[in-house]
């Protein structure tokens, strides 16, 4: 039987659409008896959304009223809807903008920047800008998460394989620092360091005083960046075992020795303990003031 | 009377990003018809600031999934020139590959998934109709496209939002097991490029399907990176030509504030860059793979600069204004950027230990240049004396082609009007008469609204 599949963007970079072609040349032996009916990037339909989709991918988060809409609509006419990617699933890098707010944050766009010859602010048949920005689960019920900014091709081929056979795909429950191949060092760093300065090689990036979020990471993607010497930006969101990220990584710091890292000014806090997750955060949900489970 | 009337097309398809037609026609009469953008703004511009520099590169990338390559490095080179800091001969190499690979993979992109269903199977346009009509080209399309992702994953550690250039150099050199599998990859990708060159040229020359002189053909001025006159997509000094093809300005990367301007419409998330001292009707223009073609003088190699030449004999003119040559435009520079990665794929040097030197952090202005698939691209900060990012401004390659785009789709859908406001199916087979001169230039939407612009005072 010809499984429907359906694919959407919104707030986002178009990154897990090309993470989904990154599959290669399986991907077309994946899609053997899938029929693609609604993906912008790919095929040529339009809207209205078509009846009858088995699986909705859907990247981005919701940052506009379109967006929300969007997702109300794909959520009516799909079985299962997935949240791709970093973005949908937990509000991504977008989210940083909570901290500002949406109305002024496109304000400032449009009217403060040097090149700006004059100063108007889009407002016809264009979207209209959400305060805060949004993870899917925020406005229509998710039923997997695929993490990552973008996701993992191998681990996207693996979740597509399993869906359109009938079982349950899972993800990773371990952290980073389980698949990450740099040596451990037991003693704690003599102080924190920007991403400049050059670490020694193969040893763990913590160790030597780079935030890297491997801790609070879930895993999935081979630790590819502390594999390649930079520390993890964390941009899979919390492990399994975590409550959120970027409480767990303060709380791993503080493990530490506290008297050799209290003089380290960290000049971001959202940006560098929730650089993905902040429209998700704890962080956010108290400037909000709301309660969220 | 008739009741003035609403109509919008959503969403522009075979493009990355989102967009929408939309025409007001009143009693048969076109009164209006805009090409609106509509990607959300994403607030780059205003969350990037108190960020440490050295991290942009890794933040900035994510404006766009398809370029991440060109923003990590036109943003590491904004940083650097902020903190005076000059990286290593190998570093640069390193860099220019990775570009190449990043051309390799979005033109390969466009060339095969988005652009090939429009000439192959125009009654199901879609890229896995193409792959049921002619299985080999696709897979080997589909393998050319993964060559560049190899090539950025080898180098930046990660196929999409890399993560290894930092102010300073790179992260790691090109590990020689590495090196051995993109090796072996290498000839198979060369034959695949020169195929679909010349598959272009082949469709372009049959009147049916090659859409030549469909569109409106507007003379624009044109705007591309070069190096001493040659074709480069990391390095060198911009140009702007006339649409006669006269040098109008030749200058510094950094002085580019000097010389573009931008507005903003009412209808659309993007912005209108134009050439400041004409004002935005006089002095627009256009950039990506015919822009540079057209602004060059030169092509790395004989046999790109071969095609480049019969490029020029088929449409005539020099510049070329027709906007379907952008597509073999885009397979020229495809081919050259496959011939270009073999050469730094076969250089010794990028397995050496110097890719790296020590910087410090400081106040600066920094502005880096380079060329995305898509056109020229512009990263400008602005950092306090601890290296931490207080302004930021950026002008996105796509967004320079939204002013030429629009225009001809006016006088497109102008045209076929009447079928435009047919039921469906008339009026989407009418809009896909559009869709193609859209898709000609690949724009990238997410990039174009995402642009990070400056901040505080």
């Amino acid at each position: 039987m010809t499984v429907r599949i359906a694919t959407m963007g919104m707030a986002g970079c178009s990154g897990c659409h090309i993470a989904l072609l990154d599959i290669g040349v399986k991907l077309l032996d994946i899609l053997k008896d899938v029929e693609l009916v609604y993906s912008y990037p790919l095929v040529d339909t339009k809207n209205p959304i078509p009846p009858n989709i088995d699986v909705a991918l859907i990247e981005g988060s919701i940052r506009t009223e379109h967006d929300k809409e969007m997702a109300e609509a794909m959520r009516k006419q799909a079985k299962f809807v997935i949240a791709f990617g970093a973005c949908s699933a937990h509000g991504g890098v977008n989210g940083l903008a909570n901290v500002f707010g949406g109305k002024q944050g496109v304000e400032y766009v449009y009217t403060k920047t040097i090149l700006m010859a004059q100063k108007l602010v889009p407002s016809e048949h264009v979207p209209q800008i959400l305060t805060n920005d949004l993870r899917l689960s925020d406005v229509v019920k998710v039923d997997f998460v695929i993490p990552g900014c973008p996701p993992n091709p191998d681990e996207i081929a693996s979740i597509l394989t399993a869906l359109l056979s009938g079982e349950t795909p899972t993800l990773s429950s371990k952290s980073i620092c389980d698949e990450c191949p740099l040596e451990r060092l037991t003693e704690a760093p003599a102080k924190l360091r920007r991403i400049h300065e050059i670490p020694e090689p193969d040893k763990c990036l913590l160790s030597q005083g780079f935030l890297c979020m491997g801790p609070a990471t879930r895993a999935g993607c081979n630790a590819e960046c502390p594999r390649r010497g930079m520390p993890c930006t964390g941009c899979r969101g919390p492990s399994e075992t975590v409550w959120d990220q970027g409480v767990a990584m303060l709380d791993a710091l503080a493990a530490m020795e506290e008297d050799e890292i209290s003089d380290f000014k960290l000049p971001r806090l959202a940006g560098t303990f929730a650089r993905y997750t902040y429209a998700s955060s704890k962080l956010d949900n108290l400037r909000k003031g709301v309660q969220k489970e | 009377m008739t009741q003035p009337k609403h109509i919008e097309f959503e969403p522009m398809t075979r493009l990355e990003g989102h967009a929408k037609i939309s025409l007001d026609v009143t009693g048969g009469k076109l009164n209006k018809c805009h090409f609106h953008i509509i990607e959300s703004p994403r607030l780059f511009e205003r969350f990037m600031e108190g960020i440490p520099a050295e991290e942009a590169p890794q933040l900035s990338e994510r404006i766009c999934g398809i370029c991440s390559v060109a923003h990590h490095l036109g943003s590491v080179k904004a940083v650097e020139d902020a903190w005076g800091v000059t990286p290593p001969k190998q570093a640069v190499k390193l860099r220019h590959l990775e570009n190449f690979g990043e051309f390799i993979h979005s033109h390969a992109l466009h060339q095969v998934y988005l652009a090939l269903p429009d000439f192959l199977t125009p009654e199901t346009p879609n890229v896995l109709a193409v792959a049921a009509k002619d299985p080999t080209l696709a897979k080997k399309g589909i393998e050319l496209r993964m060559f560049g992702q190899n090539i950025i994953k080898a180098i930046g550690g990660r196929m999409i939002h890399p993560c290894s250039a930092i102010p300073g150099g790179m992260a790691g050199p090109l590990l020689e097991e590495e090196r051995d599998k993109l090796a072996k990859q290498a000839p198979k990708a060369l034959a695949t490029a020169r195929r679909l060159v010349k598959l272009y040229f082949k469709l372009a020359k049959q009147n049916d399907v090659g859409l030549v002189g469909y569109y409106l053909s507007e003379p624009t001025y044109y705007l591309s990176l070069h190096n001493k006159g040659m074709h480069d997509v990391y390095d060198g000094t911009l140009r702007f030509i006339t649409p006669e093809g006269k040098t109008l300005h030749n200058f510094k990367p950094a002085n580019y504030a000097q010389y573009i301007a931008e507005d903003a419409m009412p209808y659309t998330t993007v912005k209108y860059p134009f050439i400041k001292e004409l004002g935005p009707d006089k002095g627009n223009y256009r950039v990506g793979p015919l822009a540079r073609l057209n602004v060059v003088k030169k092509m790395a190699s004989e046999e790109a600069q071969g095609f480049t030449n019969q490029l020029f004999e088929f449409f005539g003119e020099r510049p070329i204004h027709d906007p379907i040559a952008y597509n073999l435009a885009r397979s020229i520079e495809l081919l050259s950027a496959v011939e270009q990665a073999i050469l730094l794929i076969e250089d010794s040097n990028l397995q050496e230990d110097n890719y790296r030197v020590p910087v410090e952090p400081r106040a600066g202005e920094g502005v880096g240049v380079v060329e995305a698939p898509r056109g020229t691209l512009f990263h400008n900060y602005w950092t306090n004396d601890d290296g931490i990012i207080n302004k930021v401004n950026c002008v996105i390659a796509t967004g320079q082609n939204v002013r030429t785009i629009e225009h001809a789709v006016q006088a497109k859908a102008q045209e076929l009007l009447p079928d435009l406001l047919k039921p469906r199916p008339e009026s989407l087979n009418a809009l896909q008469r559009i869709e193609p001169l859209i898709r000609a230039y690949d724009p990238c939407i997410s990039c174009s609204v995402h642009m990070i612009e400056l901040v505080k005072d």
